[in-house]
Parts: C-alpha cells; sequence; structure tokens
C-alpha cells in the first residue's frame, strides 16, 4: 500500500516536472507572440521559428522527464491552460510595478483571442515532442521503446 | 544498478539538460518582463510641454502688419521622459488659433471661426497656423527631456486668405491699443513618439495594436477643429 502511494507520488511529480518546463515554454511562447517588440529576444514580427523551436525543445525535454508517454501525454495536455495562465501572469506583469498596459479585465481575453495559435501550436508539438522524448529517453536507458508503451 | 536517492546514474545525466532549459526559459521571460515593464512605464509616465508664442515681421509704422509681413508662430514641443527608455520623436501636429477680436465685437467678419463657450461668454477664434512636422531625429534620453522647436510662417504669397484674416484680426487689436503679440492664443499639439529597441511591425497584416505598443501618441490642448 505504501509502495504503491509511493510510486503514485512520484509518477505525479514527474508528471508535475514535466508540466512545469511545457507550461514555461508555452506561457513565453505565447507572451512573445503577441508583444514581440516588447519582450526578448526582440522583434518586429513574432519569429515562427524561434516559436516552434522553444516548443519542440521544451515538449522532448519535458517527455524525457516523463517516466512512460502516458505521463507525458498528461503533462502536454495539462500543459495547455497552465502555460496559458503563465502568459496571462506575464502580461500582467506591469501591474505589479503599478503599471497597466491594458485594462486588467481584457488581459485574459487579449491574450487568448491573440495566443489562440500559439495555443493550438503546442498542442501537437508538445504529443510529438512526447513521442520523440520517450525515444530519446529510451535510448539513454538502453531500451526499446515499444517496451515503454507496455502498461 | 547504482542510484542516488530515488534517480537512477542516467536519469541524473537527463536532468542536466533539463534544468538548463528550465534555467534559459526562466531567463528569457526575466528579460521579457523586464523588457515589457520599461515599455510600459513609458506609456504610463510620458508627459508633453509645448508652449506658443506668436511674433509679427514686417510691421507697418502704425503697428499693423503690411501685405508684406509674415505672422511667425514658434511652438516648442517637449517630451518630459521619466522612464529608462530612450524616445524618437516622430510627427508633430500642431493647431494654433488666436482670438478674433473683431468678430467677439460684433463684426461680420465672414470666416470660419469657432466658439467656445465659457459660462455666459463666448470666444471666437480663428485657426491661424495648422500642420504636421516630421521631427525624425530629435531623441529623447532616458530620464530627461527634449524639444521639437517649430517655426510656422503664415504670408500673404504663402496663405493668402488665413494671412487676410491674420491681418484684419491683428489690425482690429491695434486699432483698440492691444499689441498684436498680446492677442490670445489657443494651442493644441498632438504629437507622436518611438520607443527606441522596440521595432515596429514589418508585416502590413500586423495588428493595430503592435504599433500601438512602440508608438505612443500624446497630446496637449483642446482640438477645436478648422
Amino acid at each position: 500500500m505504501a509502495r504503491e502511494l509511493s510510486a503514485r507520488l512520484q509518477q505525479a511529480i514527474r508528471v508535475l516536472r514535466s508540466v512545469c518546463i511545457l507550461a514555461l515554454a508555452l506561457g513565453y511562447a505565447a507572451f512573445y507572440s503577441i508583444f514581440p517588440s516588447a519582450t526578448f529576444p526582440v522583434s518586429g514580427d513574432a519569429s515562427f521559428p524561434w516559436i516552434f523551436l522553444v516548443l519542440a525543445a521544451a515538449s522532448v525535454l519535458g517527455a524525457m522527464e516523463a517516466g512512460e508517454l502516458q505521463e507525458a501525454v498528461v503533462a502536454a495536455m495539462l500543459a495547455l491552460p497552465l502555460g496559458y495562465l503563465v502568459a496571462v501572469l506575464l502580461a500582467f506583469s506591469p501591474a505589479f510595478a503599478g503599471l497597466y498596459f491594458l485594462e486588467p479585465s481584457l488581459v485574459p481575453f487579449f491574450m487568448a483571442r491573440y495566443s489562440i495559435l500559439v495555443l493550438a501550436l503546442s498542442l501537437p508539438v508538445n504529443l510529438g515532442g512526447a513521442v520523440v522524448g520517450q525515444l530519446l529517453r529510451d535510448r539513454f536507458r538502453g531500451g526499446r521503446f515499444p517496451d515503454r508503451l507496455q502498461p | 544498478m547504482i542510484r542516488i536517492g530515488f534517480l537512477a546514474s542516467h536519469e541524473w545525466r537527463l536532468e542536466i539538460p533539463f534544468v538548463v532549459a528550465i534555467g534559459f526559459l526562466l531567463v528569457f521571460m526575466g528579460l521579457s518582463v523586464a523588457n515589457f515593464v520599461s515599455v510600459a512605464q513609458v506609456h504610463g509616465s510620458l508627459g508633453v510641454e509645448a508652449t506658443a508664442s506668436v511674433g509679427y515681421l514686417g510691421l507697418a509704422s502704425n503697428g499693423t502688419l503690411s501685405d508684406n509681413g509674415t505672422a511667425r508662430a514658434r511652438i516648442n514641443v517637449t517630451a518630459v521622459n521619466p522612464s529608462s527608455r530612450s524616445l524618437q520623436f516622430d510627427t508633430v501636429i500642431y493647431k494654433l488659433w488666436i482670438e478674433d477680436l473683431p468678430r467677439e465685437a460684433g463684426y461680420a467678419v465672414g470666416r470660419r471661426d469657432v466658439p467656445i463657450q465659457n459660462g455666459t461668454t463666448t470666444r471666437w477664434i480663428y485657426l491661424a497656423f495648422s500642420g504636421s512636422n516630421t521631427s525624425g531625429g530629435v531623441s529623447v534620453p532616458a530620464s530627461g527631456r527634449a524639444t521639437v522647436p517649430l517655426v510656422v510662417d503664415v504670408t500673404a504669397r504663402l496663405d493668402p486668405y488665413t494671412f487676410a484674416a491674420v491681418q484684419n484680426i491683428t489690425g482690429f487689436a491695434v486699432s483698440h491699443g492691444v499689441s498684436p503679440t498680446a492677442i490670445p492664443s489657443e494651442l493644441f499639439i498632438l504629437t507622436s513618439l518611438y520607443i527606441d529597441g522596440a521595432p515596429p511591425p514589418d508585416s502590413p497584416t500586423a495588428a493595430l495594436y503592435l504599433t500601438d505598443i512602440v508608438r505612443i501618441v500624446i497630446g496637449q490642448g483642446t482640438d477645436y477643429g478648422a
């Protein structure tokens, strides 16, 4: 019983660690895509290759953190709302300094409207990254990928 | 298998790129927030101060404006920038009205004046100077201020209709013992400035807010129209 509980806890921690990098990457990418001229790196227009690189790298690394493909997929799903939340918090950041760049009540809707493409892009990228990350992790462990699909 | 805590040795190796990536993301997010907050600070703190004075060149011996004289407005537009970002002046739009004294005295002047209701009294003003100036090259330093000086002339050759109106108003003032330079005026300015290091979008189909972020439009006075 205690062992099963411990295993569950470790599984939850692995998913959370995986979600952490995915959500940070998604939040940053969404924020950058909306305000490319006021973020880092600075550019006039949002760079699709940069957004894709950030999401793809995070998805692979996040999936490598997950113990198995199922965990990686759960993390990919959870990352979507949490990444959006990170993007909204980033957009609220001037408010913490007493500045209001946008009407505070409009920020969530504004962010949702203009980051919808990045949010939509993140799901297939994260799912693809989950498979690639598990393959890479499998190489490190020396096992075979199909074995990892077993329940 | 060698284990450190609950992670095997190969799993510790996997941790390195993960931690590095998290670190990179946090650094990029921190720099983004710093940049974003500094841009927001410009929007929240930028101020503009504008002053104007009207002088007259080529006055006749009786003090009135002669036909080959010049009405000259000097408008100084100063941007006060307490933020940590430097700015570049883009465009200054200006309008300077002078009080139409003959109209207020009840004369039929036949020109397009603007009424300003002030309690029970009505003032009539005439748009004598207006236009815009692209003031590229004038930069506003961080935590500093910079001024765009504008000199605008109205002559009979440049704008005969406006010049005739100014001549009529100044002539009326002189005939009533008022110096032409003492005629009350109203100034409206609207200026735009770009934030240094915040490039505007290149794409012609970019959302309008992207331009609004990097370009600040700020004004002073009331635009009474034409």
